[in-house]
């Protein structure tokens, strides 16, 4: 008898339940969009000129960790990822830097970004032929890179560029950076290769289900490797336009490349299981990453601080992605 | 019946990279000066067995089908810790347990991640990674920290019996953890969650508790290890244990255990570590310079693990074909 009592008294909690369930899966289905706003409002009520603050990070800091982070994006998108991002950025542009220096400045960006091809094709080769782990593979080839780097520049500096070749990160039209334009173009492309085209599809595939998309004929270790090679251009070009913007080329460039990529990608929402999110979602990731860097800064946290936030933005990121399927389920039943 | 695991998938694995360390042994006397000496086995041992003692730790994670790509940085957290408590005038046992424990809290950390909220282990550890080393950073302000301990210098540099302090302690841990996987139940448990974590969970093994201990022994493991390395300079800094992660993992690699879990085990990890301490040592004794040593090392891990990686590929190839016929 009291249970029945009990029943009848519980349905409008059980509505209530329901809601709130509602409610969680909606907050966390947005939780992007406001860690943003929030960031955004606290670096705006500190900074002296919010407006001319915020255009600065969007046309100054974001473009090159947007086209990085791409990289990084469509490597975990095959079910992988990208740890040499970093070292691929600083061999190719210091290579780059030294033609660049004798005046061969079109020859120079061409070489910068054929080497960071050839060393992401080697990536992909590594992965899908020899069969490495791809982040075993990855994080030796940065060691093996890195360590190239140092030898190549032998400690010093490559500096004093022409104008010829700055004006490519400092130029300015229509009032934005001649970067933000270059990132968005390069966004553009690869909206529409991985969204419009068969190899686009055949990338999501690949990552969703690998046994699946090879026995349906698709060639998997072209696909794999076409995308580390991608992805070593883009490492290239973003470490070519930090070499214009801060002309100088040193071997330390892109120390902490993977790490913020990863995070960008991952609060973006792009699963490590491969298969799910893309270039889009990671624009949002990459306008958390360089707004929270940006309030760090203003509210003078010490840039020791960066590496122990990155690694709890990736933790949440994480948790937030798990806490958001186990919602959605337990929606749908 | 107490429960017998096989440690080695096959004799056969473990014999060939016997011959690569020998193979490795004649190159190296003969081109390096001063490689087969006393005072440079000596040195070697030593390097092999802090390698081995978070090679130890890595390998519980990767005997249960996880990683640990926080190990180096715990290394460099552990060493700051307790250099910096000695600095300011702290007991040595306080400042060395305070080192053990920042150690085991990041390796609880990983294994509440992993183990109970499941996140990927890749992520869990790799955002561990850069907590620790931010938070070793942070306490040390990017400087060396010097201590002047005399017990710390001891446990770095000091022999017992003529010989070093260090191989002592990762002989006996060495021999434990062997008897803890391969005798007991907890060991039998982890091998049975690299198998398959279904089945071990639903025969009733509580597989977040296996992870946690696991994981905490590994941070543990990692933070002596750190201990081991600040010992040796009688100093710590915030980047002493770069690295170390990816030289562990492929101690453990090379030593046949994959990345599958549950199988290998701890007696291929120590001759996977002698053997990646005998090429360290044997590129730096060649004169070359810390840049080159920095890509040769690299180059020569990745080529052994290509080469064992296409070996398993073979053997794997085979085993098919046979099930095949």
């Amino acid at each position: 008898m009291k249970r029945s009592v009990g029943f009848e008294l519980k349905q409008p909690r059980l509505v209530i339940r329901q809601n709130m369930k509602r409610f969680t899966w909606f907050v966390l289905k947005y939780s992007r969009i406001i860690i943003l706003a929030v960031i955004l409002i606290v670096s705006s009520c500190v900074a002296q000129d919010p407006l001319q603050n915020i255009k600065n990070v969007i046309s100054l800091q974001a473009p090159f960790v947007m086209i990085y982070s791409f990289g990084m994006t469509l490597a975990v998108l095959t079910g992988g990822l990208d740890l040499s991002i970093g070292s691929v950025a600083a061999f190719s542009s210091c290579a780059g830097a030294f033609l660049i220096i004798e005046g061969h400045i079109v020859l120079g960006i061409a070489v910068c970004i054929l080497i960071g091809a050839l060393l992401g094709m080697f990536n992909g080769i590594l992965i899908t032929r020899a069969k490495i782990a791809p982040f075993i593979a990855t994080y030796g080839m940065d060691w093996v890179i890195r360590g190239a780097v140092y030898i190549m520049m032998g400690g010093a500096m490559i500096y004093h560029f022409s104008d010829g070749f700055k004006i490519i990160a400092e130029g300015m039209l229509f009032g934005l950076s001649s970067l933000l334009y270059i990132a968005f173009s390069i966004f553009a492309v690869l909206l529409f290769l991985f969204g419009k085209t068969i190899f686009g599809r055949n990338t999501y595939m690949t990552g969703a289900n690998i046994e699946a998309t090879k026995l349906s004929g698709v060639d998997t270790n072209f696909v794999i490797t076409v995308v580390y090679m991608i992805s070593g251009a883009l490492a290239a070009t973003a470490g070519i336009l930090y070499v214009a913007r801060l002309d100088c080329a040193e071997a330390f460039l892109g120390r902490n490349f993977g790490l913020i990529a990863l995070a960008a990608t991952l609060i973006g929402g792009t699963s490590l299981q491969g298969g799910k999110g893309g270039v889009g979602n990671t624009v949002i990731g990459v306008l958390i990453m360089v707004f929270l860097i940006n309030c760090l800064n203003i509210l003078r946290v010490d840039i020791l601080w960066q590496d122990f936030v990155f690694g709890v933005v990736i933790l949440i990121s994480a948790m937030i992605e798990k806490a958001r399927a186990f919602y959605e389920e337990a929606l749908q039943n | 019946m107490k429960p017998k695991i096989k440690t080695l998938d096959a004799g056969k694995d473990i014999a060939g990279l016997f011959i690569g360390i020998v193979a490795l042994i004649i190159i190296m006397s003969i081109a390096a000066e001063g490689f087969l000496s006393w005072y440079n086995f000596q040195n070697v041992l030593k390097d092999f067995s802090i390698l081995l003692i978070v090679a130890t730790g890595m390998t519980l994670a990767i005997l249960l089908g996880k990683i640990d790509m926080s190990a180096g940085s715990v290394m460099s957290l552990s060493a700051i810790v307790t250099t910096i408590l000695l600095a300011n005038g702290v007991h040595i046992a306080f400042a060395l347990a305070a080192g053990v424990i920042s150690g085991g809290l990041i390796g609880l950390l990983n294994g509440y991640l992993v183990g109970v909220q499941k996140l990927n282990h890749f992520v869990a550890t790799f955002a561990t990674m850069s907590i620790a080393k931010g938070l070793a950073l942070v306490a040390c302000d990017g400087d060396i920290i010097s201590s002047d301990s005399e017990v710390l210098l001891f446990i770095g540099t000091g022999k017992i019996l003529g010989v070093f302090f260090i191989i002592w302690f990762t002989a006996i841990v060495y021999i434990l953890m062997l008897y803890v996987t391969n005798r007991t139940k907890f060991g039998y448990e982890i091998y049975s969650i690299g198998g398959s974590e279904q089945v071990a969970m639903l025969s009733g093994i509580k597989t977040y508790r296996v992870y946690i201990i696991a994981y905490v022994i590994a941070g543990i493991l990692s933070a002596i290890g750190g201990i081991f390395l600040a010992g040796k300079a009688n100093s710590g800094n915030a980047t002493i244990g770069d690295g170390y992660e990816f030289n562990a993992i492929a101690t453990v690699l090379i030593g046949g255990t994959p990345f599958d879990g549950g199988k290998g085990g701890l007696l291929g990890t120590a001759v996977g570590a002698f053997f990646i301490s005998v090429l360290r040592n044997g590129i730096s004794l060649m004169g070359f310079t810390p840049a080159w040593q920095y890509a040769l090392i690299g180059i020569a891990i990745l080529i052994t693990i290509l080469v064992d990686v296409l070996i398993n590929e073979r053997a794997k190839r085979e085993e098919k074909r046979r099930v095949a016929l």
